[in-house]
């Protein structure tokens, strides 16, 4: 077995481990939010997965462009192997996002859905993404398909900031828990949750990390593939 | 309760969804290589 790939299982196993110690904290040791109803408080700790994965799903689109650019100025594959490889796994996470999001919303705003900003430039998102991918089938050439894409992948990810502010530049219902300025008062969690919270979030990152090795390990193995074709003749 | 299960089901589904679609796509393309570089490798003795 290769170093890299002994190393790549032991982070995964690590990665697992901290994704399992962040739902005992969220489950059991984060405190209850005050001034619930009990139905709230429990729906309250959706916060502590929901959130990391909205986070996780906007870092891994940052990434798609920090490839696709990489790819526009290199012409290197591997840079578009890294921007497709992060783009599947930030549509999984926008999809886990917006499903938890909406039963929360149910309890909380006593609905599964509304148009508001956030969630509404949150599915714009998604659907973006969905199209890269079939931009992404609609063409054979892998030069070709590869510089589409990047381009694509650029422009796609202006989205993003725009769903991040969205909830600070218009009237929302949606809740800021992250707070805007210096002043720490601004922040939606108190601050015995705020641990647990930075925890869950260190431990999707690491997640995150851990998915886009073994993703970007399934485009160098189709890489080699297209290789041996070529000295076949295929 | 119901609603916090549930929505960690849905995170949990989605993440071993995307783990297993990984593995079985990685594991097709193992073996799609290993049949490739033997007909490589036959082809190049044959020669």
């Amino acid at each position: 077995m290769a170093r890299s790939y002994r190393g790549l299982l032991v982070l995964t196993v690590i990665a697992g481990l901290g994704i399992l110690a962040a739902a005992v904290l969220a489950l059991i040791v984060a405190p209850n939010a005050a001034g619930l109803t009990p139905n709230e408080m429990y729906a309250q700790r959706i916060i502590y997965f929901h959130v990391p994965c909205a986070w996780l799903s906007m870092l891994a689109f940052g990434v798609t462009m920090a490839g696709s650019i990489g790819y526009l100025v290199s012409g290197r594959r591997r840079w578009d192997n890294l921007a497709v490889s992060s783009a599947e796994i930030g549509i999984a996470f926008t999809l886990a996002a917006i499903a938890s999001g909406s039963i929360w919303a149910k309890p909380a705003w006593n609905t599964w859905w509304t148009w508001d900003p956030r969630l509404t430039t949150y599915t714009i998102v998604l659907l973006l993404y969905i199209a890269y991918f079939m931009l992404r089938s609609a063409m054979e050439d892998p030069a070709r398909r590869a510089r589409f894409a990047a381009v694509y992948g650029i422009f796609a990810f202006i989205s993003v900031p725009i769903t991040f502010f969205s909830i600070r530049w218009w009237k929302t219902i949606h809740p800021v828990l992250v707070a805007n300025s210096q002043n720490t008062e601004n922040w939606g969690l108190s601050a015995h949750m705020r641990p647990v919270f930075f925890f869950s979030l260190a431990a999707f990152t690491l997640f995150y990390v851990v998915l886009l090795l073994h993703r970007l390990r399934l485009e160098d193995t189709k890489e080699q593939v297209d290789e041996v074709k070529e000295g076949l003749g295929y | 309760m119901t609603y916090l299960v549930g929505a960690y089901l849905i995170i949990w589904v989605v993440s071993f969804a995307l783990i297993l679609s990984m593995v079985f796509r990685q594991r097709k393309i193992d073996q799609e290589l290993a049949v490739l570089s033997e007909a490589l490798q036959d082809r190049e003795e044959g020669r």
